[in-house]
């Protein structure tokens, strides 16, 4: 493989990379404080699309489409949690995962009955397709914003979790929410500011996945949902970081074998994936990262 | 490890009694009834009861949400149709296909068995890895596993002719054959669930910790469990394929996962009746619904096609059965037992 080829595919695995992380995180986020699996989380997503695609056919700019998409996307995860996980809040963990369940399936259907069951353009600005050429080197805009914002939204939140005492009430709770509790931690604030920044994140990684596509479906969700769920998995369940590391392992994975795959096995790129993270959860069950909380009983 | 109890067996031997009992009146009512589309809608049900009743095997007993069954049912279905559809069907469709399953042609009892081991050797293989995992984390995997499945399902055209789907399955199904197939799988189904590795993997899905410090192996009780399902949705796939006569890969994905998985949590998931009572319910909200999904007129309003709309309604039923019966239907309980 020549240098120029390898920046390429390494800048391409970043930045898939870093929205997968988001995505994770997003995910973890809701996970380690209440203990939840936010089947809905996808339809955030596909919220963030829906909206951009009302406002650029509406004739907005991208940017304003985009910011507007985060937004949405952010009120209705706070929304949800109020409206579909507020009364099951002491309901066992199935009980949960199913109700979010029903949520994404209403969500999906609701579109599909509103706007159309098929597919709509979102039309990109031309920019996104360019390529920068340095010497030999050519490098996707596309990819290089991708991962601009990812890093920039990743890095924010660390800064926001580490250094304010929102941030450090976040962590209390993620780690013991009932100690959390008993230290003075008002729960319903602290489950909304996780439901906010989920649906924030992937607001974020919605917008990037859509500049991707181009066209929003009411599905789309499912993708997104799918590689978050993974990356959580890969980097330990209820531990924020190894979300993130989660999601850049399986960006690098599937971009490695996109390479080395030969081109008839192309189509099950996405199972070899798959398989090379059920191989790693052979051997590490905990993920990655393991939580570093005592089992919880 | 321990011997079987004589008052489960008794318990889930009258279970089993009142509930086959039940499926044959309503078999034999619809049978009397001799409306072809009632006969229609009869079979499906059965047939979809030992899809929700296999499921109920694992989830049920385990207390872990699977995502994954669904694939186990497509590999009973190609099994199924690889098996059964006659050579010169398959010379066409698959030219490609091995001399050894080119020639095969095998009646309904071999070709269900054979659903059931080849889904058994995939639950085999996938469980080994998830078997070892945390509650929530095998939950996400058996995720993985359907989109893996899927993706093997519509690319591996030698064999499963990739999107197009398979045709010229041969109908070895009719209403008692389905209903044979349900009671027979009810009765396994309930065999597991009072059998000694059962109650092990219920008492894990209750204490988790307290289960292994009575000996329970939690990793050998779970893979068990999770072998067992995945055998039986192998068998209830390939009774399903013979019935259906033609399928392809997107009839094993995310809507099928939905709709077996919601009439489990409607029923109620610790209980094998409550899969049953759930599979009636959905069954019996979509056939109410799927003619005004067409689009319908009312007095002077025409509503247009409502794409969606059986989906819509089971998921907002799956709602409020949760916020006020957060255990289903039947919560724990078994028709014709006293918990």
């Amino acid at each position: 493989m020549t240098p120029e080829l390898l920046v390429q595919q390494l800048i391409n695995a970043l930045s898939l990379g870093s929205i997968y992380a988001l995505l994770a995180l997003g995910l973890a986020m809701v996970f380690s404080v209440l203990g939840m699996l936010n089947f809905a989380f996808g339809e955030l997503v596909t919220i963030t699309g829906y909206v951009m695609f009302w406002l650029v056919a509406a004739q907005t700019s991208f940017v304003t489409a985009a910011v507007a998409g985060v937004i949405f996307a952010t009120l209705a995860s706070v929304l949800i949690e109020q409206i579909a996980f507020r009364p099951l809040r002491r309901a066992p963990f199935v009980t949960l995962l199913f109700s979010s369940f029903a949520v994404a399936v209403i969500i999906q259907n609701l579109i599909r009955q509103l706007v159309s069951p098929r597919p709509k353009g979102v039309p990109v600005p031309g920019i996104f397709d360019e390529v920068w050429r340095f010497g030999t080197f050519q490098i996707g805009v596309l990819p290089m914003i991708t991962l601009g914002v990812g890093l920039a939204a990743l890095g924010l939140l660390a800064a926001f979790l580490q250094r304010t005492s929102w941030g450090l009430a976040i962590r209390a709770a993620a780690l013991d929410f009932e100690v959390a509790r008993l230290m003075g931690i008002r729960a319903n604030r602290v489950i909304s500011l996780a439901f906010a920044i989920s649906g924030l994140l992937a607001g974020v990684a919605g917008v990037l996945w859509v500049a991707r596509r181009g066209t929003v479906t009411p599905d789309m969700g499912f993708v997104p949902i799918l590689k978050a769920f993974i990356a959580v998995v890969i980097g330990g369940l209820g531990n924020l970081w190894g979300a993130v590391l989660g999601g850049f392992v399986l960006a690098f994975l599937e971009v490695t074998l996109d390479v080395v795959l030969p081109i008839e096995f192309r189509p099950y790129t996405e199972a070899f994936a798959l398989i090379a993270v059920v191989v790693i959860l052979y051997f590490r069950p905990q993920g990655l990262i393991a939580a570093q909380t005592a089992e919880r009983v | 490890m321990s011997n079987w109890s004589r008052r489960r067996l008794a318990v889930s031997g009258r279970t089993w009694l009142v509930l086959s009992l039940l499926l044959l009146l309503a078999g034999g009512g619809v049978w009397l009834w001799d409306d072809a589309n009632l006969i229609r809608i009869a079979t499906n049900f059965f047939l979809l009861c030992t899809l929700v009743v296999s499921l109920q095997v694992f989830v049920g007993n385990s207390g872990i949400v699977s995502f994954g069954h669904v694939a186990f049912f497509g590999v009973g279905a190609y099994t199924a149709a690889l098996l059964t559809i006659p050579p010169n069907v398959k010379e066409r469709a698959l030219p490609m296909l091995p001399a050894i399953l080119m020639n095969l042609e095998t009646g309904l009892v071999t070709a269900t068995l054979g659903g059931a081991l080849v889904a058994f050797l995939v639950a085999l293989l996938t469980g080994l890895a998830l078997a070892r995992m945390q509650e929530q984390a095998m939950a996400m995997a058996t995720l993985a596993l359907l989109v893996m499945m899927h993706a093997i399902f519509s690319n591996w055209e030698t064999v499963t002719r990739g999107t197009i789907g398979l045709y010229g399955i041969p109908r070895g199904i009719n209403l008692w054959v389905a209903l044979s197939g349900i009671i027979i799988i009810i009765g396994l189904a309930l065999l597991f669930k009072a059998s000694p590795t059962g109650l092990h993997l219920q008492a894990s899905r209750e204490q988790p910790l307290a289960a292994q410090t009575i000996g329970i192996n939690l990793v050998r009780v779970r893979l068990i469990g999770w072998l067992v399902s995945g055998a039986l949705m192998g068998s209830a796939g390939a009774l399903w394929a013979q019935n259906i006569l033609a399928f392809g890969p997107d009839q094993f994905y995310f809507v099928e996962t939905f709709t077996v998985l919601s009439m489990l949590v409607i029923g109620g998931l610790g209980s094998v009746s409550g899969a049953v009572v759930g599979a009636a319910v959905v069954t019996g909200v979509s056939e109410m619904l799927r003619d005004l999904e067409g689009g319908f007129t009312l007095g002077p309003l025409s509503i247009p096609e409502l794409p969606g709309l059986v989906q819509l309604a089971v998921a907002v039923l799956i709602m409020i059965i949760l916020i006020y019966r957060p255990e289903g239907l039947l919560g724990q309980r078994e028709v014709g037992g006293k918990r």
